[in-house]
């Protein structure tokens, strides 16, 4: 036990004195004067129902949070009454909205509440029986949807890390980081369970794809963590379920990516307006997040790995045969291409385009002589 | 960057020939003959879909796991062929009956299908005009503040235990996640309800301050589960059960009930939970029963706090009805805490000496 309250109420006259005063009710009624805010909310569109965007207002909204919200520690929520002095201290590590916070965050908190399903009744698993896959095909799925069993739950393992540590001002975007947890999970469940559909079964575990995960989880700072996986891994994750979508064998496999790519569109734009609002409001972390995307980027290169690489190649090419490897590579070469073009547009939408000639995969593309896309960019 | 790579990837002529190996069409394609036990299961019940249970057969599923995992301290998942070279990503939570409940996998798969969004299903038009008084409009205000403090930090306390659990344990993982997500959206419902219409907060509560603390800085995992699930939860769905009781119209109704299912899935986990712990471990009830002890006494507290009481009191019509809530609801938490092997604690309780001068007085 790390934490002994205040008083020991077995022997605590005030509680006693105080039970006696409410059994005869003398109440106190000192919470009927709380002397908060009293505002006018409403839904603003009644379809879309009450929104945190429709509470965004005076104490209570987040727009006048200020960069250092003073005082508050504990779990008091953010318009309420408390006392500094008399709250219980919860030790938040991460009390600068900077640290945290995101545009758009509440409407992307509403999004994945409204949005939420179900990999258990949603993906019509029975249909899988109506599908001819061959061996090989299916060989390659298992290896693929075994990576992505293998990476998902990072993106839950890495916001419950650091969501703990953040101050309770921020609650929109606490939110936000457990509806990321849950889509993740969700993730690891709907890709684990095609494995196990099959016929295959689950494949063998990337150790390069590992160390990216742990370089991930062990990012020094939430911002640091965030640019690594919200923007380039995640966002690298977004464009290989839109490649996988194109690929996939059967309309089942289609369904399954068309589910998590919403849920991971909205990871990475959280992604990139957190890093918008840093390049906003604290441009002098440019440097530390530079660092902390060479490295980043380093990690993301050694992941060229053959069975996830071929895996996809062979799901591309539709099999084994050399025609259909070199059509395979020709795809899967514009994928990966297209994975380095859109994290630079990311960057570049997030006010960090900066980053561009810095970024470990311009020189590396230039000597692959391959991603023109990546030289239209630059 | 805690984290550095052994290399430098950008500048390693072996990826750069290993990448246009691949481009010139020399696959090695080995990884295909690497293939692990081969499985093809289907929903057992075709309306219900493909749940966990349905998958975990086989080498696949956590009953062939040992208590203490050392063989696995990657993100592999459970079943998957592991070669050598994977990190260890740090995972400090490695024993089975440390997070284990049978129940888990189908509390997760109910965390789904039950889903609600309180900005959409809530009908929030119930409440205009506000249909009761004043008083008891403020009342319902303030405990809702309370239960938005206590949703913000039961969201904490599962985001910091869920990334230290080995992957082995995804089925708890997965829990964790849904109990993060559930308890932010208790948040997030109550303090809508709190502030629809001409709405404010109440008062912070430090003595529901200090059981939260108590409960979030608990010392191990099987700690902090009995104190979450099967205490502040008891505690939750007794407000959510008796919030819908009081209900004065639709929107209330919905948002007590909705309180209570999410709060019983919540109690359920812990039940199994610490029964399983204790079965394997039965040497650590000790342990358990000593943090129970200090986290009583911290709800006592709370349940004596003005803020907490006598809203409860102006909601319930007077005294007595609330003193016969906080005995039904000790009396669950009780049989709860037998039920999951801990023994009869009424005697030990500093809730039960709070009971007994609540009685008192009203006798």
């Amino acid at each position: 036990m790390s934490y002994y309250g205040s008083a020991d109420y077995r022997y605590n006259d005030d509680l006693a004195l105080r039970m006696r005063d409410i059994k005869k009710g003398n109440l106190d009624l000192g919470w009927l004067k709380a002397g908060t805010e009293s505002r006018k909310f409403a839904a603003e569109n009644k379809k879309r129902g009450l929104t945190y965007m429709d509470l965004n207002q005076g104490s209570y909204g987040y727009d006048d949070l200020p960069e250092l919200p003073r005082g508050p520690r504990g779990a008091a929520p953010r318009g309420a009454a408390f006392v500094p002095e008399n709250q219980a201290d919860l030790e938040p590590e991460l009390n600068r909205k900077t640290d945290v916070w995101a545009y758009k965050v509440a409407s992307f908190t509403e999004e994945a509440m409204s949005r939420q399903w179900d990999a258990t009744t949603d993906v019509p698993w029975n249909d899988l029986d109506k599908y001819e896959r061959s061996d090989e095909i299916e060989i390659a799925f298992a290896q693929l949807c075994t990576f992505f069993t293998e990476v998902e739950l990072i993106a839950t393992d890495l916001p419950a890390k650091w969501l703990w540590r953040m101050n309770n001002q921020f609650s929109e975007v606490k939110h936000f980081i457990a509806t990321q947890a849950m889509d993740e999970a969700r993730h690891a469940e709907v890709f684990r369970k095609r494995a196990l559909a099959g016929g295959v079964g689950l494949m063998e575990a990337l150790p390069q794809t590992e160390h990216s995960l742990k370089a991930i989880l062990d990012g020094d700072t939430y911002s640091e963590a965030s640019a690594f996986m919200h923007l380039l891994a995640e966002g690298n994750v977004l464009t290989m379920f839109r490649f996988s979508e194109f690929i996939s064998p059967t309309p089942v496999d289609k369904r399954i990516f068309q589910l998590v790519m919403q849920d991971e569109a909205r990871h990475v734009s959280y992604g990139m307006q957190h890093l918008k609002w840093i390049m906003d409001h604290a441009p002098e972390q440019k440097e530390q997040l530079h660092r902390a995307l060479d490295e980043g980027e380093n990690v993301t290169i050694n992941q060229f790995d053959a069975a996830l690489t071929e895996c996809m190649i062979v799901l591309a090419g539709k099999g084994t045969q050399p025609e259909q490897i070199q059509e395979g590579i020709k795809i899967v070469g514009n994928m990966q291409a297209k994975q380095i073009t859109e994290y630079f547009h990311r960057l570049e939408r997030a006010g960090f385009a900066e980053r561009i000639p810095r970024s470990k995969f311009t020189p590396m593309m230039a000597d692959l002589g391959i991603g023109q896309g990546v030289k239209a960019a630059l | 960057m805690s984290y550095i790579a052994p290399k430098d990837y950008a500048a390693d002529p072996e990826i750069v020939a290993k990448i246009l190996r691949t481009v010139s069409g020399q696959l090695e394609l080995d990884w295909m003959k690497r293939v692990g036990e081969p499985a093809a299961f289907r929903p057992s019940q075709p309306t219900r879909g493909l749940t966990l249970d349905d998958i975990n057969q086989g080498g696949y599923a956590p009953d062939k796991l040992p208590d203490v995992i050392r063989h696995n301290f990657s993100m592999a998942p459970r079943g998957a062929l592991l070669p050598p070279g994977l990190p260890s990503l740090g995972y400090r939570v490695n024993r089975k009956s440390d997070v284990w409940a049978d129940v888990a996998a189908s509390l997760f798969e109910e965390a789904k299908s039950r889903r609600w969004a309180p900005a959409r299903d809530v009908p929030w038009a119930a409440l205009d005009p506000v249909p009761h008084g004043e008083q008891h409009e403020l009342a319902l205000r303030q405990l809702a503040t309370g239960l938005i403090s206590t949703g913000l930090v039961c969201c904490d306390l599962a985001a910091s235990w869920e990334w230290r659990m080995n992957q082995e344990f995804h089925e708890i993982k997965y829990l964790l996640c849904a109990q993060m997500f559930d308890a932010a959206r208790i948040a997030e419902a109550f303090r809508k309800r709190a502030l629809y219409g001409g709405g404010s907060l109440g008062v912070d509560s430090r003595p529901l301050g200090e059981l939260l603390k108590s409960v979030f800085l608990s010392e191990t995992y099987p700690e902090a589960s009995a104190a979450m699930n099967l205490l502040v939860f008891s505690w939750v769905q007794a407000l959510g059960r008796h919030w819908a009781a009081t209900a004065t119209n639709a929107a209330d109704l919905y948002l007590g009930t909705q309180l209570a299912q999410d709060a019983t899935r919540f109690l359920s986990y812990g039940v199994d939970h610490v029964r399983s712990h204790l079965h394997a471990r039965p040497l650590q009830a000790e342990a358990l029963a000593d943090h129970l002890d200090l986290c009583e006494n911290a709800w006592v507290g709370t349940l004596g706090a003005p803020e907490v009481i006598e809203p409860l009191v102006l909601l319930s019509g007077g005294f007595e009805p609330v003193a016969a809530f906080y005995a039904r609801t000790a009396d669950e938490y009780f049989r709860r805490c037998d039920a999951a092997g801990l023994g009869d604690r009424r005697d030990a309780s500093a809730l039960t000496s709070f009971l007994r001068m609540l009685q008192g007085d009203s006798r």
